[in-house]
């Protein structure tokens, strides 16, 4: 596996994701790997974005934070996620417990169907929040009515005893966003938590994110394939290809000046709506299908810079280019002409 | 469209929030199918307790007129035996209306627990075996199989009852399988369960209440059909056994004199139809309310 890329541990991080390998175990011989060397931090309060393609391994990533990832039959099978002096990786169902909601909150992706259908929101988020403390009912309700607030939904009095189906897609998904912060969580992970929106109400969703950032210094990890929505709220970027973190660092540096040949091709292919005729600018190929990645760098086959000595050895590992910022490029240097 | 008696004002007031529904769409909804049914039912059943009150006779006793046609005294007339065809066709009510809830109810009750049970297990041998045992069932017709186990177990209504539990599960059990599968990927299982909610918890308050509104519909439109199939199987023979008044075997008791009195088959045949049809608009209409909710 790859080195560790980070020496040293910095003092504002919160979680620290190291060589993690998150797979399926087909038969008792036959593993099938999703994931290899995730390597990366969240730090204290910060908003963290996940990108890559579809099949990227970004909701692997996400679930083994939350430990959910055996409802998808996968699980960890080499790494560690050291959190608060715990090492998430191996923690059992039982260990969980504690951990979950109260500590680490999640933000389902689907917001339609996030709320369940039967129970009133009120009861829903006052079984968040009457959880692991005893509370009487009085101030359950005040608590809930609370939560709302800071949701910013408004007359939450009514809202209160409204079931899902009565509200719009925004609401059911700021509903799930006040249960996730119900128990005070230090992270909240939302993965694709705008699906399914439309684009004002992802606005809206992406500045309460960022409230809940500020004003409860919350960290947040944000799932998205989209790069301008990910480049206006988050502070540091992982960008994930093939099952591996490619590029790490703030997003300023990523997405100025990004020392990953994929990062570029990924910045390249935004649409721009400002600049009517513009071409529509894709990455040539395909990802390399999950079990069948090839020797060396897995982006060699699509990359515009690469060289020999890129498809021969292992697949690269992150190194730190420049203060905080890593690549796992092995020609970083080629790079530099390529930024606008 | 005109909104019938919301102002605007309140329309937009909560924002994104569906406003009650208003008179416009009550037969949209199914509002008054279900209240249509829900007075068709009452009827039957108020007229099920209180005819064998009121009545001066008894279901087996004999006026000792046979076939007398409907009049004023004898409504519906009298049957073969002279006994009053009314009191007869509504004294049934309880016994045809109560052996088709027990025979819904208790297939509901076991298919539901095994179609969940099967769904949150991870045993493939359980799944393999059980699941094989349901589709079995369900590849015969119901009343195929009722009748081979009547055949066993002896005609009476006890019997039906018990070939109905033995078989009927295996639709509700493939139900509910198939629909806890998919509400376990919910976002709000996955929600509840990152959470930290404890597993009976999640099991009871979130994945069954949401499997067993599916159903619960399934059920409803399920005790149509049963109550029919008491009245098919008691009208062969194997159900309900003379002289109890219960419309199936009423109707097979009066069908050889069928050319001189019409009375004693169509009366009970008009109230098995009423309980169907009174049943089927309030099945249609709580399907209705639940589509818009869902929408």
């Amino acid at each position: 596996m790859s080195a560790n890329p980070v020496t040293g541990v910095s003092p504002d991080s919160l979680v620290e994701i190291r060589d993690l390998v998150i797979g399926i175990q087909r038969t008792r011989k036959d593993r099938l790997i999703i994931v290899d060397s995730a390597n990366f931090d969240i730090r204290r309060a910060e908003i963290l974005g996940l990108v890559g393609e579809s099949g990227s391994g970004k909701t692997m990533v996400c679930r083994s934070l939350i430990g959910t990832l055996k409802r998808r039959s996968a699980s960890i099978f080499a790494g560690s996620i050291m959190f608060d002096g715990m090492d998430l990786a191996s923690l059992d169902e039982r260990q969980w417990r504690p951990v979950r909601g109260n500590r680490i909150g999640y933000v389902p992706q689907s917001a339609l169907t996030g709320p369940n259908p039967v129970m009133t929101v009120g009861k829903q988020l006052g079984e968040a929040v009457r959880r692991n403390r005893k509370r009487k009912d009085k101030d359950v309700r005040k608590r809930v009515m609370e939560l709302l607030d800071l949701v910013h939904i408004r007359r939450p009095e009514v809202v209160y005893d409204q079931y899902p189906f009565q509200l719009s897609g925004g609401m059911r998904q700021r509903v799930m966003i006040a249960a996730a912060i119900a128990q005070d969580p230090d992270i909240v992970v939302a993965d694709e938590p705008t699906t399914g929106l439309d684009v004002t109400v992802q606005a809206e969703i992406m500045k309460l994110l960022q409230e809940i950032r500020s004003e409860f210094k919350m960290s947040v990890v944000l799932v998205s394939h989209d790069l301008a929505l990910i480049d206006e709220v988050c502070d540091r970027l992982v960008v994930m290809h093939a099952g591996t973190c490619v590029e790490v660092g703030t997003v300023t540096d990523v997405a100025r000046t990004p020392l990953h040949p994929y990062t570029i091709a990924l910045n390249r292919s935004r649409i721009d709506i400002a600049t009517p005729g513009a071409p529509l600018v894709t990455i040539k190929g395909n990802p390399p299908a999950v079990g069948e990645w090839p020797p060396g760098c897995r982006f060699a086959e699509r990359c515009d810079f690469v060289q020999e000595d890129c498809t021969v050895g292992r697949n690269p590992a992150l190194v730190e280019v420049r203060p905080a910022h890593w690549s796992a490029c092995l020609h970083t240097e080629l790079l530099g002409g390529a930024h606008e | 469209m005109t909104i019938v008696g919301a102002g605007t004002a309140d329309w937009f007031d909560v924002e994104g929030t569906v406003p009650t529904p208003k008179k416009a769409r009550r037969l949209k909804d199914g509002t008054i199918g279900l209240v249509v049914g829900l007075v068709m039912l009452v009827l039957l059943l108020l007229m099920g307790l209180l005819v064998p009150i009121l009545s001066p006779y008894t279901i087996e006793e004999s006026i000792d007129v046979p076939f007398l046609p409907p009049s004023s005294t004898f409504w519906f007339g009298t049957d073969g035996l002279g006994r009053d065809v009314f009191l007869r066709v509504f004294d049934a009510v309880y016994l045809d209306l109560g052996v088709a809830l027990l025979g819904v109810m208790i297939p509901f009750a076991i298919g539901t627990i095994v179609g969940i049970g099967l769904a949150v297990s991870r045993s493939k041998v359980l799944n393999g075996v059980v699941g094989s045992i349901i589709d079995g069932i369900n590849a015969f017709p119901l009343l195929v199989l009722a009748i081979a186990l009547i055949a066993l177990l002896g005609p009476g209504l006890q019997s039906v009852v018990i070939a109905l539990s033995l078989t009927n599960w295996a639709r509700y059990a493939r139900l509910a399988r198939t629909r806890a599968m998919v509400v376990k990927q919910q976002g709000y299982i996955e929600a509840a369960q990152t959470l930290g909610y404890s597993k009976p918890r999640i099991l009871f308050k979130h994945l069954v209440p949401n499997v067993s509104s599916e159903t619960t519909a399934y059920a409803l439109s399920d005790l149509i059909l049963v109550i029919l199939l008491i009245a098919g199987l008691s009208f062969l023979g194997l159900g309900a056994q003379p002289p109890t008044a219960e419309w199936g075997a009423m109707i097979s008791d009066g069908r050889p004199t069928l050319q001189i009195a019409w009375w004693p088959v169509i009366f009970p045949g008009l109230a098995l139809c009423w309980a169907g049809v009174s049943l089927s608009f309030i099945a249609e209409g709580l399907t209705r309310r639940e589509r818009d909710v869902k929408s």
